[in-house]
């Protein structure tokens, strides 16, 4: 399936169906790549789109699941910040970069906070949820044995969420990877995102494309890797 | 180890919210004398829940008490076991840590401790299925696991929703069976809610009805079946005095049409 696509793709293009110069190629994109890391130029943008994801995505899935718990623990504090979780998952989080690059700079900072502030509100949202719905007679069952609210939490209420807290992890790899692009187009000088916001400018559409495919790698990869820590973790916790 | 004295004195308890108050409890009394099997039956939703909650301490009552060998309950106890209507084991443990969650809870896991649940295991027919997950067990294995759940923290005195409501029933039969005669085994004080009554009655010293909403005591049974009968719910079945135990009970609960009891 892929291989016939890229055939067509070089086939195309080769032919001058379509303008090599807009589409690029396969040999060219392969090209570029080679050329990027012949220049060094290579590894070290792979490696600052995947800390800012990472980091990102690890720091606001966190972030999420804390607020999640407390939200949990006081029902006050989740009347008081429904209304509030509502407009923030609304905001175009995108919208928010600018905000990010002028009290942080035009650095890696500002790209991971893009990743945290488009990962976190969802990690709360899908979290929560889970946490609320834990069946009550479990709860009726642990509180005749005189468990604390604290053990209710770790006994079964964040256990029976983890299928749920397992989404929010496959989401956000996703989500995070598209903060930490848009960061990059934002803050400039570093990254993925970079190359294909330069490339454009430029017009050197093998750049843009060449970047374009180690990205689809590098989401491939983190997405791979969620989902081995969510199988292995399903083996334990499975219903 | 034995049963303790369960009394239950004039509780009021009213749920709370923003359309008004619903009354659930308009002062119920009763009592269940150590090592007793007390049945509570009354029509669907008329409070027996709330009533199980305030005897186990999760409920604070607006008036009465409720007092254990003398002692008004103000919390949890754990002499007072309390067995919910499904089995609530929880999937991500074995048979074995969800037979332990009580200990585990009240800080009491020992090695002894464990040795004994796991003999109250093997005496249920659990034998090999300690380390297994609940999803691997029947319906009856389960209720099973959930029953020395109840009784790893040695209550004096256990409270039964409906327990056998989840299974078919032969199993169901043989559960009452089963867990009527380890509690009895241990003289531990019972208080069995459920709306079977046939089930008050073969398992149980005493039938209390309840009346609809707000829960009041309507009416109390002795229940004698004879010698042959006693606490085996197939033998009790077929006295002739279990039918008009039954059918008094029935129209004592004045049931509607639209919703029958079995």
């Amino acid at each position: 399936m892929l291989a016939a696509l890229l055939c067509a793709w070089q086939g195309a293009a080769d032919l001058g169906l379509v303008s090599a110069f807009l589409t690029s190629r396969p040999t060219a994109v392969a090209e570029t790549i080679r050329r990027l890391a012949a220049q060094g130029q290579l590894w070290g943008n792979v490696a600052h789109t995947t800390l800012g994801t990472v980091v990102g995505f690890a720091a606001g899935t966190g972030i999420g699941v804390a607020i999640a718990a407390l939200l949990w623990w006081s029902p006050f504090l989740a009347r008081v910040f429904e209304p509030y979780l509502v407009v923030f998952n609304a905001i175009p989080k995108v919208a928010l970069g600018p905000l990010f690059i002028v009290w942080l700079g035009t650095n890696i900072r500002a790209v991971m906070v893009m990743g945290v502030a488009i990962t976190v509100v969802v990690a709360v949202v899908v979290v929560f949820a889970a946490f609320q719905q834990t069946d009550p007679a479990r709860l009726t069952l642990l509180r005749s044995m005189g468990a604390s609210r604290w053990q209710q939490f770790w006994l079964v209420v964040v256990p029976a969420a983890v299928p749920a807290i397992m989404a929010a992890l496959k989401a956000n790899v996703g989500l995070a990877l598209v903060g930490a692009v848009t960061g990059e187009f934002l803050a400039g000088g570093r990254g993925l995102g970079y190359l294909i916001v330069y490339g454009g400018q430029v017009f050197d559409m093998n750049l843009v494309m060449a970047s374009l495919t180690l990205l689809v790698a590098l989401s491939t990869a983190l997405y791979g890797a969620v989902s081995l820590v969510e199988r292995a973790v399903r083996r334990r916790f499975a219903d | 180890m034995s049963g303790a004295d369960v009394v239950v004195r004039d509780l009021w308890f009213s749920y709370h919210a923003p359309q008004g108050e619903t009354p659930a409890l308009a002062g119920v009394s009763l009592r269940a004398r150590p090592g007793e099997f007390v049945g509570i039956v009354g029509p669907s939703g008329c409070g027996k829940s709330t009533l199980f909650a305030v005897i186990a301490g999760l409920l604070r009552p607006e008036r009465g008490q409720v007092a254990v060998d003398g002692q008004v309950v103000t919390g949890p106890r754990p002499d007072v076991a309390y067995m919910p209507q499904q089995d609530c084991l929880l999937e991500w443990r074995t048979v074995l840590d969800n037979a332990l969650l009580g200990l585990e809870v009240r800080g009491l896991r020992t090695r002894e401790r464990v040795a004994r649940v796991r003999e109250l295991l093997a005496r249920s027919g659990l034998v090999g299925f300690e380390h297994r997950y609940p999803r691997q067990l029947s319906g009856g294995m389960r209720q099973r696991a959930a029953l020395v759940r109840t009784l790893a923290l040695e209550p004096r005195v256990v409270l039964l929703d409906e327990p056998f409501s989840a299974v078919d029933a032969q199993t169901r039969l043989l559960l009452e069976e089963e867990v009527g005669r380890a509690l009895r085994e241990r003289q531990a004080t019972v208080l069995l809610v459920t709306h079977d009554i046939g089930e008050a009655v073969a398992m149980c010293d005493r039938v209390v009805v309840l009346s609809h909403r707000p829960a009041r005591v309507k009416r109390e049974y002795r229940i004698a079946l004879g010698p042959a009968a006693d606490h085996s719910p197939v033998a009790a079945r077929r006295s002739s005095q279990f039918s008009e135990y039954f059918a008094s009970i029935w129209s004592d609960l004045d049931v509607q049409v639209t919703h029958g009891g079995r």
